[in-house]
């Protein structure tokens, strides 16, 4: 948690997104810390946003009778686009492709 | 006795908390603050608590009321700069300030405070 916070002052973030795949059991400890640090960063004036929920986690948690009171994505790549909505940026085509081999280079 | 500078700006008011607060400094800002927001009819008031170390729960509550108050007289309440172990601290407190708006630093509690503000002053309009 305070990893997280610090970070957030650090990198001046208006966006913190907390990607749980790689947990393998919501426990209600588990929940309520992952909780307890939305609500820090709140008060600290980030938003977060909980993703990698796999359908497992999301049935324990709702048979725990927890209610998650933020944004929730299943992927990382979904709370990411999330995320750049809302500090008002996006991935998009550009209308005018560069010619293959002339913009190469750039990217 | 001293007291929390309440600072005019614009249609908002500034509040810099520089010294450790204790409970009867925090009771006069509530007065003081109440007070400046009905005499200025001030639209956003700006908590500055980046130099406040220690925020107990009582604290934790005057700035819940503050927030509230201010919401009653029609003005929104951000608080900015929390220092991570004062947000940690509240949160283990059970105090999460529902009613009250953060931001990370004053400029963009300033912008926050702009923006809401500007989203009410056009949804007036629109009554019109």
């Amino acid at each position: 948690m305070e990893t997280l916070l610090q970070a957030i002052v650090d990198n001046a973030a208006e966006v913190a997104i907390i990607d749980i795949t790689g947990v393998p059991t919501v426990d209600t400890l588990v929940a309520q810390h992952l909780l307890k640090t939305v609500s820090a960063a709140r008060l600290m004036g980030a938003d977060c946003i909980i993703s990698g929920i796999r359908p497992q986690i999301a049935q324990t948690i709702v048979h725990l009778g927890i209610s998650l009171d933020v944004a929730t994505k299943a992927t990382m790549a979904d709370a990411f686009s999330l995320a750049l909505k809302r500090v008002g940026l996006g991935i998009g085509f550009r209308k005018s492709q560069p010619q293959p081999g002339a913009g190469a280079a750039d990217g | 006795m001293d007291r929390i500078p309440i600072l005019k700006f614009g249609d908002c008011l500034l509040v810099t908390i520089q010294v450790d607060m204790h409970d009867q400094l925090a009771m006069a800002l509530q007065d003081d603050l109440t007070a400046r927001l009905v005499k200025e009819r001030s639209r956003g008031v700006l908590i500055d608590i980046s130099a406040l170390e220690i925020v107990d729960s009582f604290m934790g509550r005057i700035l819940n009321n503050i927030a509230s108050m201010a919401k009653i007289l029609d003005a929104v309440t951000v608080v900015v700069g929390m220092r991570p172990a004062v947000a940690i601290t509240l949160v283990e407190l059970g105090l999460e300030l529902p009613g009250v708006r953060t931001a990370l630093n004053v400029e963009r509690g300033m912008d926050l405070i702009r923006s809401t503000v500007d989203a009410e002053t056009a949804s007036d309009v629109d009554l019109d």
